[in-house]
């Protein structure tokens, strides 16, 4: 195969990963809907339905990372660090509210209800610091492959990093 | 990273530790997910273990995938890691889930012909269609897992085996 029928070929992934995002996005909506943002008990269904779709997103975030790397974009790697840090911000924000959502809620649940909402409770505290983890990691990492390039070649004459780095030989 | 380019050969080893945190990400919530379903457990109950086995089926696609995307970023991140630690590693995650689905037919066929006969003429119809679906779809996932997992093997002992060459030519 020609190196840029491949290119072609992997760039259908963006595509791909558009198209789970879409899904997830629009179908949440449709469940979601009518929206009453107001409710305590929308705003907390709302977060455990939309964390039940966690998977695709990853699936389509692993797809985006692939992609670029073999499509060799180091921007869209810098862009996508920026998106796993605004990714980090939001979980560590809708956990917050969450916790304080769940507490409001638990004075107004039957008894024998408890241990589902406990348990629903507990899958989103046990998940969402493992994602906000996982975004600020993928956040530093693809940042430094994303910009290191760019740092690099603006730093002087490319011979001279090339000579050390390439010979391994201390300068 | 070199500075001269930016090839994905060099770039790989570093995306691959991303792909093993994205693979355990995608087995956490799949796996927190399938706790959800043990909610009100009762193993003795034949209801409870169809359920049981029912969303484990549901999800052994993705967990499937988690674990190719998982062992592959390993395989990618460590190419020189020692043969019995990477066996390990590709063996563990397929005979997991060789087990689980395993018993998840188990306890389809033989719990599901034990709920058939307390129900309805009317009621048979569906409950031995979704039996039939379910059966084929854990068969077909068993042959997935072994045939991957097999893959998986087959392709770390050719390239312990180039390893041991190149290192006896050297």
């Amino acid at each position: 195969m020609r190196p840029g029928s491949a290119r072609g070929l992997l760039s259908v992934c963006y595509v791909l990963a558009a198209l789970i995002i879409l899904d997830q996005v629009t179908d949440l909506a449709v469940t979601l809907y009518p929206f009453h943002p107001d409710q305590l008990s929308w705003r907390l269904a709302a977060y455990g339905i939309g964390m039940r779709r966690t998977t695709w997103v990853l699936v389509a975030d692993a797809l985006v990372i692939a992609t670029a790397t073999g499509l060799e974009q180091p921007r869209v790697l810098y862009a996508l660090s920026m998106v796993h840090g605004v990714a980090a911000i939001l979980l560590v924000v809708g956990l917050g509210l969450f916790t304080l959502d769940t507490v409001q809620f638990r004075g107004s649940v039957r008894s024998e209800a408890l241990p589902t909402v406990y348990l629903a409770a507990g899958r989103i505290g046990l998940l969402v610091p493992a994602l906000v983890g996982f975004s600020i990691w993928a956040m530093v990492r693809l940042r430094r492959m994303g910009g290191g390039r760019t740092r690099t070649k603006r730093r002087g004459p490319p011979g001279l990093v090339v000579s050390g780095a390439a010979t391994g030989e201390k300068l | 990273m070199n500075a001269r380019s930016f090839a994905p050969a060099d770039l790989s080893p570093a995306v691959a530790p991303l792909g093993v945190g994205l693979a355990f990400l995608i087995a956490l919530d799949q796996v927190t997910q399938l706790g959800g379903a043990l909610n009100g457990y009762d193993p003795g109950v034949p209801g409870w273990r169809m359920r049981v086995a029912m969303e484990y089926e549901s999800r052994v696609p993705l967990l499937l995938l988690a674990t190719f995307l998982g062992l592959f970023s390993f395989a990618v991140m460590r190419p020189s890691h020692q043969r019995a630690v990477r066996r390990r590693v590709v063996l563990i995650p397929f005979v997991v889930l060789t087990a689980l689905s395993v018993w998840a037919i188990a306890v389809i066929s033989l719990d599901g012909a034990r709920v058939q006969w307390s129900l309805s003429a009317e009621e048979l119809p569906r409950v031995i269609r979704t039996r039939i679906r379910l059966l084929v779809g854990g068969l077909v996932g068993v042959s997935a897992v072994l045939a991957i997992g097999w893959r998986f093997l087959r392709s770390e002992g050719e390239r312990t085996e180039t390893e041991t060459v190149k290192g006896l030519s050297v």
